[in-house]
């Protein structure tokens, strides 16, 4: 089981490297917090429930890991140090250094997000799971998710753009919020 | 057969929420709202600025954590408990790069976020506005150059380069609802990447943009790597077929028709 499970997080690990630079917005605070998500899995690996997903149950696990950081040291400064993924080669040059400018951009205004915009950024946006699948993740409502989501792509794309905050008139508050 | 009530909805009652669902392929947004917000989108300019938002962040944002998805080696082997080799030194990025590349990145995230639709990739664009081919005003971009000149130029089904590797290939020619003819082509790149795009031309003369889909590899380089699993249906092809459906205006013109309009009257006629 253990072996299995060991190569099934191998092969999870660059969407949870992804994940967690989103996250934290530093390379080495994320490879940091990779490496300890694993290790944790590890050690759970009895409560992961076989059929389910394993990159839900392991998002789950590095979400709360960070924020446990946030809270107890508020990590989460304004340096955001992403030059560093320089020594990642591509097959184009050019193509690699206009990549990780446009990545220590967006990392800097995700950085004035608030925790809970951002994650849901990391899930949706650049992981690409479903609205429910993030919900389930943060254990928050799906209309929670869909609001604080919305909000948070606006910000990124005025900061990003220079645009303004194209928030529509908030339509009379509907009970049981639904699409 | 009653008609559903939300297909009357005002375009003020379309949230915010419903948009992101539409461009994010939400499989929970009911068919008749994603009906109604693509017959409100070629009529609603304020419906389209709301939506850029959720178009830049689905595309160009995610793709710019791409570089992301390849993991040191180091990392693996301290989660699979083989020898740890050291980690890369990592230097970095040189000024001069920084100027060379941050005007061009400025100028394509801009385009992109202009359109209706866009991809993970803004650099197909990019590569085109390296060879002056599309200006950029308040309202988002324009065919210049030999772009322009190819869209009044160049018959449906065939190929022409427009600098910068980049090819376009008309494939049809229609009026919208707007009066003003319109073509559907396909941006070509390196041969193996293709993307969709639509442009209209407008009283000026000016040819507007306003549709342009990624350039998408056969293998996006961060597939292998897990890139887009647990990714939900692209919705993007749907959205450009409803949107270009909504905006046309009669029949795709036969290659008769489109024959005299690029030939004899050089755009002149009136749809």
């Amino acid at each position: 089981m253990t072996d299995e499970f060991r190569t099934r997080m191998v092969e999870l690990m660059p969407r949870l490297r992804r994940f967690a630079v989103a996250l934290t917005g530093d390379l080495d605070q994320a490879d940091d917090l990779v490496q300890e998500t694993c290790m944790r899995a590890l050690s759970r690996v009895s409560q992961w429930q076989e059929g389910t997903r394993l990159d839900s149950w392991m998002y789950r696990i590095a979400q709360n890991l960070w924020l446990d950081r946030v809270r107890a040291r508020k990590v989460r400064g304004e340096r955001v140090d992403l030059e560093a993924a320089r020594d990642v080669s591509g097959p184009d040059g050019r193509d690699v250094v206009d990549s990780r400018l446009t990545l220590a951009a967006v990392s800097a205004a995700m950085a004035e997000l608030p925790e809970e915009q951002r994650v849901l950024v990391a899930l949706v946006c650049i992981d690409g799971i479903s609205y429910k699948e993030a919900a389930e993740i943060t254990g928050s409502p799906i209309g929670t998710v869909m609001s604080r989501l919305a909000r948070a792509r606006r910000h990124l794309h005025a900061r990003l753009e220079g645009t303004e905050d194209t928030a529509q008139p908030t339509p009379p508050s509907k009970p049981g919020f639904s699409l | 057969m009653t008609t559903e009530p939300e297909d009357k909805m005002p375009d003020e009652e379309i949230t915010d929420e419903m948009l992101m669902a539409y461009i994010d392929g939400d499989p929970e947004l009911p068919p008749h709202r994603r009906r109604r917000i693509a017959a409100a989108l070629p009529h609603s300019p304020a419906l389209v600025k709301r939506m850029n938002s959720f178009i830049f962040t689905k595309g160009p944002v995610q793709r710019a954590f791409d570089e992301t998805l390849v993991v040191p080696e180091w990392l693996i082997a301290a989660v699979t408990g083989e020898a740890k080799p050291a980690p890369k030194p990592r230097s970095r990025a040189g000024f001069l790069d920084v100027i060379r590349t941050a005007r061009w990145r400025t100028v394509a995230m801009a385009a992109v976020g202009a359109m209706l639709i866009a991809g993970p990739a803004g650099w197909l664009l990019s590569e085109a506005m390296r060879n002056s081919s599309v200006d950029l005003d308040a309202r988002g971009v324009m065919a210049a150059g030999s772009l322009r000149t190819a869209l009044e130029t160049t018959p449906s089904g065939t190929k022409v380069d427009v600098g910068a590797g980049v090819g376009l290939s008309p494939k049809a020619t229609f009026a919208n609802v707007h009066d003003q003819w319109c073509r559907q082509y396909v941006l070509t790149y390196r041969g193996d990447l293709e993307a969709p795009g639509l442009a209209c031309r407008e009283s000026g003369g000016n040819w507007r943009v306003l549709l342009q889909e990624a350039a998408r590899p056969a293998s996006p380089p961060g597939t292998i790597l897990g890139s887009g699993q647990g990714l939900p249906v692209n919705p993007e092809g749907e959205a450009f077929d409803l949107y270009r459906d909504q905006l046309r205006k009669g029949n795709t013109l036969t290659a008769d028709e489109e024959r005299r309009l690029l030939r004899e009257d050089r755009w002149t006629r009136k749809p």
